[in-house]
């Protein structure tokens, strides 16, 4: 658990530190530095937070395939070639459930509910291809997602979860461990898709997401999937979150439900 | 003792009379405060769901056919807040709603009060503070 | 005898109910009779955040005060109906408003407490009052499309705020469906006119303890986007002298500014000054202690509107939306 990550964290942060020595030193004909060891400790340093946490405040966004397919895939029309963001490769259904998710890829254009402007859920919401904004504090962190403007609030004053309730996005506290910030989501219901392709998942459903900062501009982002109703045993994802560099960028307005109504008015 | 009409028109001046401080629409452009009901029946669904609630109850009418009502509720955050939960009501346990019928006539109504099996009876409408 | 009063009365909403009360107080006085508005000044110095702004940060809830823009406040003369209370302002506890604060009518500029419309916007609001029943013209809260400014600020119950603030940016999340605005404070310039966002392009500055926002570029796509109005609508009452701000469409002049003052460390007033020379005949001001901190235990929760509606706008307007579905990228 921590150990992975902050080592895969570590590593890819040593990577990048290789990569510019090695530029740095080739400018200058030497030979590169000998490997550095990955270390236990984060290799973080990029800003901090008033109480000496990684500064995640800003807007970022996913650069990958997830929001269309989880799992690997040949391109499609109107949908690009990806490869999986699950470890192992596949999602580890039960038979029954796999079943249904072929189900749900078939019925896709009627069947997902992002379709229908309903909220995407937790972890569709981060993976989707439009902004989000951080808003960090040491209690609350709020998430603020331009699609459909979806939000999240992260309580991290160690209160309880709410649960044996259902939201759209869950229910989420989280905690620093170390620069690495974890999230519980509980109470995400039933009705979500994780993406285009029909995977999906029961109110039994338990995530954990792992932030862990790679560096000022990158987050290493890992979710784990428990969800005991559909799937053999629990499952990660792994995937970067990149910081939007522009300036003065701003979250814009994806209000689907006017798309909803638009489109309803037309044809009426 | 009030009557059942009593207490329904009075519920229902108190539901019209908050004009700005309602529900997220107006109660009077679905359910009808002239058609009060009092309903029993077998929870089958319960859709925990803004802007509000929503409850399914298989009802035996007086022909002795069963029909299932849909019943609305507050939103979900004033229920929680009133202690209520997903678990707060189980599938087939027997239900009674005070409440109003829809406009169109169909099997839907608005719950004011819910009387749950053990007899604890909650306020399961929308408040409208003047 | 009293449920028929009552039941009359609730339909009426005029002076009358109160009078037909019994030991109600002598109905209120009209909004000219209030005196000038004038801006609370307030001596409380908030504490700084580490970037320096006035901390207003934190959760808070709506004073659950009669919020009509035009009439007259209606007093609160019925008293709790619930056993546990008014369970809107969460935990049984109503928020108060400050020492010395005067309940008045929301609309304080023109002093008359009216809406000054423009003669043929207000022909449009009547008609779109008289077409509720038709999806097209639905009011577009009850829609679950973003209220807009300053809609989202009027009290409703069951919702609060939470103000974040980080360096250069006050953050306002809405419980009412999960709307939020981000709100700059370094002076960049507003965005290109062809962005429009529902609730609208937001740039702010802190005049002393005072945060001032001034929000442009709103959407106006559909005629359901309304911006100004409370809640819900009054049945049976003209739309002329409707309570609720209901029924009027902006343009794409429509701008607004806010100030949000910090009275004490409870308790925040909201002002709002709208302009859209289209619609209006002058700029207006609507103002209200808006903003009273939370009870220590309120928690926040998730308020998805348009996922759970379907079932209300069939019941509304006869029509069913579960089967249209649009692209998404």
């Amino acid at each position: 658990m921590k150990g992975p990550v902050l080592l895969a964290a570590g590593t890819i942060a040593a990577a990048l530190a290789i990569g510019a020595a090695a530029a740095a030193q080739a400018q200058r004909g030497a030979a590169p530095p000998r490997t550095p060891i990955p270390q236990t400790a984060s290799a973080y340093n990029g800003p901090r937070s008033p109480d000496r946490k990684p500064d995640l405040n800003g807007i970022w966004q996913a650069v990958t395939t997830a929001h269309w397919n989880l799992e690997a895939h040949s391109a499609s029309e109107g949908v690009p070639a990806g490869l999986s963001v699950v470890e192992g490769g596949s999602i580890p259904y039960q038979p029954a459930a796999l079943a249904k998710r072929n189900e749900n890829f078939q019925n896709r254009l009627t069947a997902d509910p992002l379709r229908k402007c309903y909220l995407p859920g937790v972890p569709r919401a981060t993976y989707l291809p439009f902004p989000f904004e951080i808003t960090q504090t040491p209690k609350h962190i709020g998430i603020a997602y331009e699609f459909a403007h979806a939000t999240r609030t992260i309580f991290l004053d160690g209160t309880p979860h709410l649960d044996d309730l259902d939201f759209w996005m869950g229910d989420a506290r989280g905690r620093w461990e170390g620069d690495t910030l974890v999230v519980d989501t509980v109470s995400l219901g039933d009705r979500t898709w994780f993406d285009q392709a029909g995977n999906f998942h029961s109110d039994a459903l338990k995530l954990v997401e792992r932030f862990t900062p790679i560096d000022a501009s990158h987050i290493a982002y890992e979710v784990t999937f428990d969800d005991a109703k559909v799937f053999t045993r629990p499952w990660k994802i792994n995937l970067v979150l990149y910081r939007r560099m522009e300036k003065n960028l701003e979250l814009l307005d994806y209000e689907c439900a006017e798309h909803i109504y638009e489109k309803l008015f037309k044809k009426k | 003792m009030m009557t059942n009409r009593t207490v329904a028109a009075i519920a229902a001046a108190i539901m019209l009379a908050g004009a700005s401080a309602a529900a997220h629409h107006a109660f009077s452009a679905e359910f009808d405060q002239e058609k009060p009901v009092n309903l029993e029946g077998t929870l089958t669904k319960a859709e925990w769901m803004n802007p509000h609630a929503w409850i399914y109850l298989d009802v035996k009418g007086a022909d002795g056919k069963v029909v299932n009502w849909a019943i609305e509720m507050g939103p979900p955050n004033a229920l929680l807040r009133r202690g209520w939960k997903k678990s707060s009501m189980q599938y087939g346990a027997v239900i009674k709603v005070e409440g109003f019928a829809a406009k169109n006539g169909k099997e839907f109504a608005n719950a004011t009060n819910i009387t749950l099996p053990d007899g604890t009876k909650i306020f399961a409408g929308t408040d409208e503070p003047k | 005898m009293i449920t028929r009063i009552i039941a009359l009365a609730s339909v009426a909403l005029t002076p009358v109910l109160v009078a037909a009360q019994q030991g109600a107080p002598a109905s209120p006085p009209a909004p000219s009779a209030y005196p000038p508005y004038t801006r609370p000044v307030s001596t409380y110095a908030p504490p700084r955040t580490p970037d320096g702004q006035p901390d207003i940060s934190g959760l808070y809830l709506a004073i659950p005060l009669p919020r009509n823009i035009e009439t007259p406040l209606l007093p609160v003369t019925r008293p709790p109906n619930r056993a546990n209370g008014e369970f809107s302002y969460s935990l049984n506890e109503r928020p108060k408003l400050p020492p010395g604060a005067i309940v008045r009518p929301a609309g304080v500029d023109p002093a008359d407490g009216k809406i000054p419309l423009r003669p043929e916007a207000l022909a449009r609001r009547k008609d779109i009052i008289s077409k509720q029943e038709q999806i097209e013209h639905l009011d577009g809260r009850v829609l679950c499309l973003a209220p807009g400014i300053p809609r989202s600020t009027v009290p409703a119950p069951v919702v609060g705020y939470q103000i974040f603030q980080k360096p250069g940016y006050v953050v306002i999340f809405y419980e009412q469906s999960h709307l939020y605005r981000t709100i700059p404070l370094d002076g960049r310039p507003p965005l290109d006119p062809n962005i429009r966002k529902a609730m609208g392009v937001s740039r702010g500055r802190w005049e002393g303890n005072v945060l001032v926002v001034d929000v442009t570029n709103f959407t106006n796509n559909l005629e359901n986007n309304w911006v100004i109005g409370a809640v819900s609508a009054t049945p049976g009452i003209p739309a002329e002298s409707l309570a609720t701000g209901h029924g009027i469409p902006h343009s794409d002049r429509y701008r607004v500014t806010e100030r949000y003052t910090p009275i004490d460390a409870n308790t925040i007033h909201y002002e709002a000054i709208i302009t859209d020379e289209n619609v209006f005949t002058q700029p207006w001001t609507v103002a209200w202690y808006g903003f009273a901190r939370a009870p220590k235990d309120y928690v926040p929760v998730e308020y998805a509107c348009f996922e759970g509606n379907e079932k209300n706008l069939l019941l509304m307007t006869n029509t069913d939306i579960s089967g249209v579905r649009v692209q998404v990228p």
